[in-house]
Order: structure tokens, then sequence, then C-alpha cells
């Protein structure tokens, strides 16, 4: 190691700070990441309030064929006649639904199966890997489809699919958290807290858990740009969200081969993914910054 | 050595025991496979339907069935399709097809996640590290189905304005194939261009991102100083010291995501029209053709299962300190 | 400072700053030396003063983003400026270097070999691949590896920390260098090993004739080794001269503070020691005036204002100090006068005239370790992984502790030490044995609050989420004390750690490492234990920071009539806060005793060697003593020898002993009779 010489600081210079102050402020330093977490934001109220808001609905029929993007309809319509900028908010709408579901769902139970698997140790931890790794094993869309063929076409369609995602991606958030429980479980505070009588649960409340948060936060973020491009594939080759009902996957599939003759068709519900996932993206690797403070040495 | 390959060897087969009865009981479950007889107008009569049924086995508990099922492939039976092809003909020639899709992806995406990830760790925050990035992220946030598709529309916008096919952007190869080798090489690889720079590029993405970074740990670590201090030249530092180490965690990295790698060959080859693993799948599912999805899962996942049992053996040839663990 | 000296190596008003999160850090400020042909110049100097910043800087390897400037001149060739591949034919061949770490420092996918004989052909490419092996085995050899051939193929996880020193050594050797730099050579490994290493670096001197850079924050080493000292402060020198110079008379307070608040073996000192108060700077920001004056007990306006020039006191004896002349003949309890003991907790401060003075001899024995035995499985890593046997970290070892009294446990790595720790904790449970707490054995509930530990490392130790008040009041907590009466007492604790009430809230990262060790200092007692186990508290501080530790803990022992199990491989700081003694070895206890016994007439070969084998803040002294080094490294505890678990390094064994004599040492496992395990201790 180099020895730097960062003063150590001093108490009695240095004013107090709580740590998510601290936090807040490094990832508000990171311009970019600021600037995604706002579109990101922007895009969800957006497709919520604005859907809601806008004259046309997704699903019912205009008189216009066919029209390109005009101030009637900004993102044209298709040739039945829908809408396009009702059927892009509408898609945002589900697609940003399931993959928060999906971020949600495999977020808060891989983090305690790798919480539990880390914190046991021993054949526990090698068998909950196990069936962890196996997951890893097969090609998430496969499964997906397999196992979405029957409901994507219910009312509650898009929750069976969130849980399917979720189901197919706990597993990295679980072999994330085991990780790092694993580094927590050998420093010396939990030994420390068991040292005073702490018991199992206030450790993994007070202690292992506010210290995995800030990991878990990054991983979850990141879940959410994994399931939207997930369930948007999974809704292109068609066994996700269906008809009629809609997503940005299903809106791409359908109007693919519109990409010669009818543009906006096609650029639209794309380009409000790659918008999506980006700002998601973009704010996950500012969160990863401004938790984890040794990486964000020479970065200004 | 000898004992570790065996090791990893005897660890891979319950992995894989366990992963096959997983997928049997998840297809089993996912929905008849008479479904669709049984909704036929007019009825089918049931004496056809119980025939039926027992042809697909469905009259078996699902146990023996499961047995029945995995004795008969190591026999070569891939079980009863609906219908009615032989599984085990039909997924081969497939497989061949997408492998070579998936094996030409992962060399193309390697090449280049080295490259970018090696030149943005050594010229980090500098202009070029910053392209890449954006570059990256980019990638990491593009479906890979509408990437495709504005690909192939290039492709045939540049076909139509050169007058020429240069780029197939539909199938596998040309029907029927052209005769002699150096052709059928030639129309093989045409056909391969695109679908394969899609695929390679949604596994360039994460892999220039972690060898950027493995690159920037090592590049910070005492060996690669002292390695600098003993007056190696830079060159021989980055390649020898650094390169070298940071490659050790890239294999499970890159055999990890094979499976990935399958996903997104679905996905691609659907949007190419290929007749390779994808359109065997999604036929497959859509019909509720229960044998031919479990073979298809069984055979995908023991590739990956196999692929990473190599990465592990690499692993421990690279740095020798895994084989004590 | 004129260029009339010859230099091999001369460093002229180096600056070196690096990005930070808040700005700049400038960590070295215009810094000059010169090393001369042939001698040892040792670089002291706590963490953070810039010394390793200045070694990186002369190699050319500082980290991206660094900023250097002022001269760096060898054989009168300046390097500063210079591109990396010109760099790279001087590094190895003009100015080699040797890292602390060496673990860290060998590439863990290369053979030993590969990277001795790399280094052979860096500057040789004309060499075969043979011959550079060939040569490396040589190498290998001069710096006394053991079976140099056979081990060539071997990797650097498969040797040894001492053995990978060597190693390192050996690379810096490999194309005969003007200079070989050393950046805390020796500072992760046992006192033992430490000799050897500093053997082969002597080695490595003479066969090269290299002048050395030493750069060390141990005053020890550096008393035995250098020729010429440089006494770095906040990225500046701030006195140097020869060794004797620096050491019998120095003209800078900050020097006079270190020397007085280290500890010393030979037990030659006052009974307190001088801490320096407060902590180094920040060098994130300008610094007017001398860096040392918020610490300095002399320091006026004029040091608060005006930076002393580094200046000759004494010939070639520089200080930059305003008052150097004033420090003639002090001694550092005059110059820094002992702080106040702050109010311990618990008793009211109008009490507090009269302390607790307890007396160790009559007291019954609070704790009792009964022929504690803890053993680890090991697996293997053949095909089955069958358990290969066990690991002997604890071997039988019993002591008893009374109030007020403290025990020093002594040991290298591998002597079983910290799972003594662990095992009075209960945060292992013993394979044979058992621990008594007033005669009873022990249980969870009972021990919660009897028996308390501080841990090493304070970082390591403290929550990082947690404020300070926080850490302190969780113990209560967690015994049902309520929130508001937790917290002040909680207050209260710091208080009396001499934390102060504004600071609790503060989080762990926003204390120096002195301060984070008295949070868990104040944590420990929270629930007024009697017995508090120290495990290493003090080795992750700088030395005037562990004298403050040191103080705080004697008052609070003195105090509140605590009992310490004080676990420490420094034999100094246990010499300077034990009463009595106990030597581990592989996990037994070899010697037992009063402390002046065992370390004034050790009986034992093991506590001889040891003892001998730390090194004495006096030139003269320690330039003096005869030292016994001891050969090899300490066997695993997986494969104890038989017999005395010492005899394969035992120089009386080795040496001295007829072969009737050795077969008892292999065939009986000496008992530990009147304080020593030996069949021929010392009378």
């Amino acid at each position: 190691m180099v020895e730097i010489a960062y003063a150590p600081a001093d108490g009695e210079l240095s004013t107090a700070t709580p740590r998510w102050r601290l936090v807040v402020r490094r990832f508000l330093r990171h311009r970019l990441a600021t600037v995604s977490l706002v579109v990101f934001v922007l895009l969800v109220l957006l497709a919520f309030v604005g859907g809601a808001l806008w004259h046309y609905s997704y699903d019912v029929y205009t008189p216009d064929n066919s029209q390109p993007p005009s101030a009637r309809h900004p993102f044209g319509t298709d040739a039945t006649g829908y809408d396009l900028l009702a059927q892009v908010l509408r898609g945002t709408q589900r697609s940003v639904e399931i993959a928060l579901f999906v971020a949600a769902v495999s977020g808060v139970f891989g983090s305690v199966w790798g919480a539990v698997a880390g914190l046991h140790g021993g054949k526990v931890d090698t068998v909950l890997m196990r069936i962890a790794d196996l997951v890893l094993i097969f090609p998430a869309i496969a499964v997906a489809a397999v196992l979405a063929n029957n409901v994507g076409a219910s009312s509650q369609g898009w929750l069976l699919i969130g849980l399917v995602l979720a189901a197919l991606t706990w597993p990295y958030v679980a072999r994330l958290v085991r990780g790092l429980v694993l580094s927590l479980r050998e420093r010396e505070f939990i030994a420390a807290a068991r040292t005073f009588g702490a018991g199992s649960w206030r450790i993994i409340f007070r202690h292992v858990l506010p210290n995995a948060l800030g990991t878990i936060i990054v991983a979850v973020t990141i879940i959410v740009a994994v399931a939207i491009l997930a369930e948007t594939a999974l809704s292109f080759i068609g066994f996700g969200v269906r008809p009629p009902d809609t997503s940005l996957g299903l809106l791409v599939s359908q109007n693919q081969t519109a990409v010669s003759t009818r543009p906006w068709l096609f650029y639209f519900p794309g380009l409000f993914i790659v918008l999506i996932a980006l700002s998601v993206n973009f704010t996950g690797d500012g969160l990863r910054d401004a938790f984890d403070n040794t990486r964000s040495r020479s970065r200004r | 050595m000898l004992a570790y390959v065996l090791r990893r060897l005897l660890h891979s087969v319950p992995i894989v025991l366990v992963g096959s009865f997983i997928t049997f009981i998840m297809v089993s479950a996912s929905g008849d496979p008479l479904g669709d007889l049984k909704a036929k107008q007019p009825p089918v009569p049931p004496a056809v339907l119980a025939a039926e049924a027992h042809r697909m086995r469905l009259d078996q508990p699902v146990l023996e069935r499961y047995w029945h099922w995995l004795t008969g492939i190591l026999g070569g039976d891939w079980g009863p399709s609906v219908k009615k092809i032989d599984i085990g003909a039909e997924i081969w020639p497939r497989l061949l097809v997408s492998a070579r899709l998936v094996t030409l992806a992962v060399l193309l995406a390697l090449t280049l996640a080295l490259l970018v990830g090696v030149v943005s760790a050594v010229k980090r925050y500098s202009t070029v590290d910053y392209v890449f990035t954006a570059i990256g992220f980019l990638l990491l946030s593009m479906p890979a189905f509408w990437f495709a598709i504005l690909l192939k529309q290039q492709a045939i916008d540049l076909n139509q304005a050169t007058g020429a096919t240069l780029v197939y952007t539909v199938g596998e190869a040309s029907i029927p194939p052209p005769t002699g080798f150096w052709p059928t090489v030639w129309d093989v690889l045409g056909h391969l261009v695109l679908p394969t720079v899609v695929l390679a590029m949604t596994a360039f993405a994460p892999w220039s991102r972690f060898v950027r970074s493995s690159m920037i740990e090592v590049q910070d670590s005492d060996y690669v100083r002292l390695a600098r201090a003993k007056g190696l030249k830079r060159r021989t530092v980055l390649i020898r010291h650094a390169l070298r180490t940071a490659l050790v965690p890239l294999t499970t990295v890159v055999a990890l995501d094979l499976a990935v790698l399958f996903s997104g060959a679905v996905v691609t080859e659907t949007v190419f029209q290929w007749r390779g693993m994808g359109s065997f799948l999604l036929s497959a599912v859509r019909d509720k053709d229960i044998y031919a999805v479990m073979a298809w899962l069984l055979l995908v996942s023991v590739i990956v299962v196999l692929f990473n049992l190599i990465a592990d053996l690499l692993y421990a040839v690279l740095d020798r300190r895994v084989r004590l663990g | 400072m004129s260029g009339v000296v010859a230099e091999v190596l001369g460093v002229r008003d180096l600056t070196v700053s690096f990005p930070d999160e808040r700005g700049r850090v400038t960590a070295v400020r215009g810094v000059s030396w010169s090393l001369r042909p042939g001698e040892v110049l040792g670089v002291v100097g706590e963490s953070g003063c810039g010394k390793s910043a200045t070694a990186l800087a002369v190699m050319g390897l500082l980290p991206l983003g660094a900023e250097v400037g002022g001269s760096v001149r060898v054989h009168d060739r300046e390097l500063l400026g210079l591109r990396d591949d010109e760099l790279a034919a001087v590094r190895g061949r003009s100015v080699a270097m040797v890292f602390q770490d060496s673990l860290s420092a060998l590439n863990p996918v290369y053979s030993v070999g590969f990277q001795v004989a790399e280094a052979v052909r860096a500057h040789h490419p004309e060499l075969g691949r043979d011959e550079a092996v060939e040569r490396a085995i040589e190498l290998l050899e001069v710096v006394g590896i053991p079976n140099a051939r056979e081990r060539i193929a071997d990797y650097p996880h498969e040797f040894s920390g001492g053995m990978r020193q060597r190693v390192v050594i050996a690379i810096a050797m490999a194309d005969d260098p003007d200079v070989i730099i050393a950046d805390e050579p020796t500072t992760a490994l046992d006192v033992t090993i430490q000799a050897q290493v500093l053997d082969a670096l002597r080695t490595a001197r003479e066969q090269t004739g290299a002048a050395t850079v030493l750069i060390t924050h141990d005053l020890g080493v550096v008393a035995g080794q250098a020729d010429r000292v440089v006494v770095m402060y906040a990225g500046k020198v701030v006195e140097s001269g020869t060794v004797e110079e620096v050491f019998y008379s120095p003209r800078m307070p900050y020097t006079l503070g270190l020397l007085g608040s280290l500890p010393r073996l030979d037990g030659r000192q006052q009974a307190r020691l001088t801490p320096i108060a407060g902590t180094p700077p920040p060098l994130d920001r300008p610094i007017t005036g001398c860096a040392f004056a918020p610490r300095c007990p002399l320091a006026t306006d004029l040091c608060r204002t005006e930076e002393p020039p580094l200046a000759s006191v004494d010939g070639e004896h520089l200080a930059a100090c305003h008052f150097s002349a004033d420090l003639v003949g002090k001694r550092p309890q005059d110059v820094f006068p002992p702080r106040p003991a702050p109010p311990p907790p618990d008793a009211p401060v109008a009490e507090q005239a009269t302390p607790i003075i307890t007396t160790p001899t009559v007291a019954a024995p609070i704790v009792t370790a009964a022929s504690l035995v803890k053993h680890y499985r090991v697996r293997g890593g053949g095909l089955f992984r069958r358990d290969r046997g066990e690991l002997h970290a604890v071997c039988d070892v019993s002591f008893e502790l009374s109030a007020g009294e403290t025990l020093g446990l002594v040991g290298e790595s591998g002597s079983g030490k910290s799972t003594i720790a662990k095992l009075l904790m209960s945060l292992e449970d013993p394979t044979g044995g058992r621990v008594l707490l007033d005669g009873e054995p022990l249980s969870r509930r009972g021990h919660a609050r009897d028996l308390q530990i501080v841990f090493q490392d304070p970082t390591n130790s403290l929550d990082p989420r947690m404020t300070a008040a926080e850490l302190v009041a969780e113990p209560l907590r967690v015994n049902g004390t309520g929130r508001r009466e937790a917290r002040a007492r909680a207050l209260e604790l710091l208080r009396s750690v001499g934390l102060s009430g504004a600071r609790s809230e503060r989080y762990p990262h926003e204390f120096s490492g002195g301060q984070r060790q008295r949070i868990g200092i104040a944590r420990a007692l929270a629930l007024r234990p009697r017995v508090l186990v120290l495990d290493e508290p003090v080795s992750a501080l700088d030395v005037s920071v562990q004298a403050d530790v040191i103080n705080l803990l004697e008052d609070l022992r003195d105090a509140l009539g605590l009992a310490y199990l004080f676990i420490a491989h420094d034999l100094s700081v246990v010499r300077h806060i034990a009463d009595r003694v106990a030597v581990l070895y592989l996990g037994r206890v070899v010697e037992t005793g009063d402390r002046d016994a065992v370390f004034d007439r050790p009986r034992h070969p093991y506590t001889r060697a040891l003892v001998s084998a730390v090194p004495l803040p006096d030139p003269r002294a320690e330039r003096a003593r005869e030292r016994i080094v001891l050969t090899g490294d300490v066997p695993s505890p997986a494969h104890p020898p038989s017999g005395c678990r010492f005899r394969t390094r035992c120089p009386k064994y080795l040496a001295e002993l007829t072969d009737a004599q050795r077969a008892r040492c292999s065939g009986e496992v000496p008992a530990l009779l009147g304080g020593v395990a030996c069949h021929w201790a010392e009378p």
C-alpha cells in the first residue's frame, strides 16, 4: 500500500456529518448521475400522470391512421389508428411497474437469502448458494418464456411476469449480499457486539444490514435496468405482456416491420427503453460511487 | 491437479442432476401438452386423447416419467414430441447453428473488451476513457432486439444502395446452400456478421467494464509497482503483470455469462429469422411441446455447467493459489 | 547540505501532492536530504508524514494524478521529468526498492524463481533464461533461502512472510544497484523474523555496496541499522543528523517527544510515558508556521506564524525549530508535561482525590484459565477433502488474573495469543479446559458484564454507521438499559477517556486512530467490567498516540481496580504496562513470571532470543548488544514438532546439546516448572 498522507480526519477540525448526508453530497457531485435520476423521475411521472391526462387512451382507436408525428399526435399513430404517445406512455408505465416490482422482490428475497447464507456459513451456506447458482445456469429468457407462457394474457399478468423475472434475478443479489456479509462477519465490530451479549437478530438489524444497505441499494438499482431489458425482450418474443395491454417491448415487436416505412413507430418505444435503462444505470453508478468512499478518490 | 479436476467434476454431476430435475418439474407443470388437442372443435374422441396421453407418458407418475426421460436421453431418446418430430434429430443441427453464433460473439466481445478495457484503464479519466465509458453504458442500456432491428434496417438500406448483398439479413445460411467448401463458408460468414455483432455488443459492455476495473485495481497493486521498480519496460509490466493477473477472474465472468449469451442468442436469432436454438425453443414453448423444451433447457444448462467447469480449471491453472482452497 | 560531500542520491525541495476528495493533499512539502556512498540513512516518522511518498517519488512510481516538484538526482543525473522508459533504465539498476508488504509485492500468479530471474534480465536481456535462473538461485541463497534450487518453482503463497521479504530483497539486489530504498521492510514481521530480514538486508548491502535508505516508523530499527537519521513530520524534514546526535541530543521537540513516548524493553525509563498531545495536521490545506506548533508545549506566537527553517544546530546536525537551542540537555518529561488523568467513570469528581489502589498479591483471582486447549479442523485439498488433521492453536494454557493486576501475554504470530482472547470472551468454545470467573465456570450472561475486550484495530471494531455515543451506549442498550440513561452514561464514559461532549455525535471515520481506540475502551468499560482483555490494543497506533492510550489504560486500571489481560507482540509495551508476563510459543506457555525477571533474566531459550531480537531506541546500547538470531520459521501449528515445540529453532538444541539430551527434547513435552518449560533451562 502506498502510504498516502491523508491526514487522519481530525476530530477537532472536521464537522460532524451524518453518513447519509455525505452519501447525498457525493451523489450530487456525480453530475451525470444526478441528471439521470431527475430524468428517470420525470419519465416515471410522465408515464403515470401524463398518461392519465393525455387526451387519447392507449386502447382507443383514433380516426387517424398511420400519421407521422404532429401536434395532434406527437409520436404519430399506427396503422390501426392508435395514438403512439398514449401507447408509449402506457407501455412505459407497465415496464416501469414490472421493473420496480422485480427489483423490490428480488432485492428483498435475494438479500435475505444471501444474508442467511453468509451469516450461517458452513453447510447452510453451501446448500443455499448451490441453489442460487443453479438458477444461473439456465438462460433466463428461456425459463421466463416457459413460465410466463400461460400467465401473460391474464389481467394480473404483469405481476406474474414480474414474479418470474424476480425468480430469475434474485441470485445476483443473493451472491452479492452473501459476499458482503461474509466479509462483514469477519469484522471485529460484529465480534464486539457478541462480547457484550447482542443476539443474532440485533446483530443482523443493527450492525449487518445498515452496513450492507449501500451495496444492496446499488444492486437493486441495477436490477431495475436489467428487469426493464428482460421484460421488454420477453414481450418482444411474445411471452411477456400481451395485447390488449401493452409494454415497450411489445410495441417494438408490433412495429418492427414499420421501421423503414413509418420509422416513428419503431424508434419512439425503443428510445424510451434506452432512456429508462440508461438513466437507471447512470443513477446506479452514481450511487455506487456515493456509497463507496474508496472509489471516488480521483474522480472529479 | 488431478485431484482438483476430479473434485470439480464430481461437483458438477449433482448440479446437472438437480438441474435436470428442476427442468423436468418446471416444464411439466408449465402447461398441458394436450391443451391444444383438447380445445379442438369438434372435440377429439377420448380414445385418441388417451392414446396421445399415453404416447406423451402422461399416464405415468411424475417420478417415473422423470426417470424414464433421463435414462432415455442417455440412450439417445429425447422423448416424444407433440408435433411428432424427432427432438434429437432436430435439436443437434440447430445447436451447431447457435453455437457458431455464440462462439464467434464471445471471441469478438472478448477481444474488444480486452482492448477497450486495457486502454480505458491505462488512460483512465481521459477523453478516450470517458467515450468508451459512455459507449459501454449505452450498450448496457440498449435492448438487443431493438439494436438488432436497427442494424438489420441499416444493412438492408446498404444492400439496396449498393445493389449487392454485402451482408445477409435473414437466416443463418442461404437456401439452397451454395456448392463448394469456400462458397459455403463465405455464405455462412455473411449471414453471421450482423447477429454476431449484436450478440457481441451485449456481452462486450459488462466485460469491458470488468476488464477496466480489474486492470485499474491491479495497476495500483504492490506487485505491479515492484515489477516497475525492477526496471521492466512499461509494456512488459502492463502485459505480463497487470493484464495476465487481471485476466484470471475474467474467465469466471465469461463462463457465468454464457447462460446470458444464450438468452441473447434467442432474441437475436428471432430478429434475423434464424433456424437455430431460438426458434426451436419459441415454437416448442408455444406448442407446449414439453419434451422439446426440456431437451433445450437440459442441453444448454449442461453446456453452461461444462464451461463453468472449464473456467474453474483454467482459473486453477492461471492462479495456483486456488487449488489449496 | 553543500555539494562538497559526495552523494549517490540527492533529494532537493521535493514536493508531492495527491488528488483527494476535498482537493489536493500535499503529502511532501519540500524535503531535502542526501545519501552518501555506502551509508544507511534512516527516515523516520509517523504514518502520513510523507516518508513513503518521498520514496515513491524517487522511483517515479507515484500513483496516477500525483504531482511532483523539486529535484531528485542520482549521481548528479536529474530523475524528475524523465520519461517512463528512461526511468525504467534507472529503476533496479541505479535505485532498487524493497516494499513493506511482501505478500502483495510479489505477483501471486508467477513462481518466485521467475520473478527474481525477471529482475535479473530486466537490465541484462542478453542473459539466457537458464543463466538468469542460475543467478536467481544464487541471489536467493545469498539472502538465506534454504534449498533455493528446489524452491524457485514455488509460488509466493507457499513462502512464509519472512521468506517472501527475502525474495523481495533478492530482487532488489539483482542488478547490483547503487541505492536500495527499503520502505518499512520489517513492519509486518515478528521480531525474530525481523532480525533475520535485517540480516538479509545487511548482506544485500555488503554484497552490492549499495547505499541504503531505510524508511521506518520503528526508532529501534533505525538506532541499530542507520548511520544518519532524517526525522519527518507533516511532509517536512524536521531534524537530521547522525543517529547519536538525533537520539542523544534531539533539538526538535517532536523528536524528543517521539523518544519519550516510546516504551523501552531495557526498562531504563521513567514510570510514565510522555505522549505528544493531538494529531498531525491535515495536509489538504496550507499550513502557516511550524506544523508541529499545535502539539508543541514550547510553541509561541512566533511558531504559529513563521515556519522555522531546517538549520544547522551543530555542524551537520540540522533541526527545524525556533527554539532548538533551548532543548540542549532536556529530557522528554521536561518538555512534555504529563497530561492529567481524566476523571474516571463512576467516581464522582469529589471522591477522586483518593484513587482506589488494590494490592494484587492478596486478591483472589477473578479469572482463571485452566488447561485451555483449542484445536481447529483443517480440511485437506485432496479428492474428498478429508480432514487433514487439526491445527493446535492453544495447548494446555493456564493462568490466573487478580484485580488490579496486568498479565502480559506475549508471542509471535501463530502463538495462539488471540485465540486465548477469543476463548476468554466465549467467541470460541475451548476444545479442552475451561475458563473460571470467581471460581465458577463461565456463562454467557455472567461474563458479559465482568469480562470485556478491546480489539486491536479500532477502525475494524467500531461499527462505521454508529456515532461515538451510540457505540458506547450499545452494550448498555443490549443489556436492557433505557435509551436516555444509556446515552447519559455513554457521554460520561466518553468524557472519562478524554473525548468531550461535542464529539460524541461523530462517526468513527471522523476520529483519529488514537481517538477511535479511546471509543473502543469507553465501550468496553460501559458494563462496568472487572476484567479487560486487551488484544493488541495499541499496535495499530503511531508511537506518540500509543503512549497516550497506554497512559489512559494505566490510569483507568489504577482508578477502577481493573484486571488486564494485555496481549501484544511488542515486548517493550508489555514490559511497560504488565506486572506479570507469560511467553507463548506455538500455543504453549514457555515461560512465565514477574516481568522484570522474565525480561532481565530470561531462562527459556526462546524468551532469550525474543528479548535479544527487540531493537532498542538507543544506538550505542543497540550496537553493543549480543543478538541471538533464530534460524528458520515458526512451524505450522497444524504440524507442531513433537516434544518441545521450540526445538526446531532452538539454538541450544541445535548447537549445544548432546544427542542424548536432544532425545529428551523431541520425546518429552517439557512441563512448566518454576515458570519455565524447558528441559535445559538457564538457571
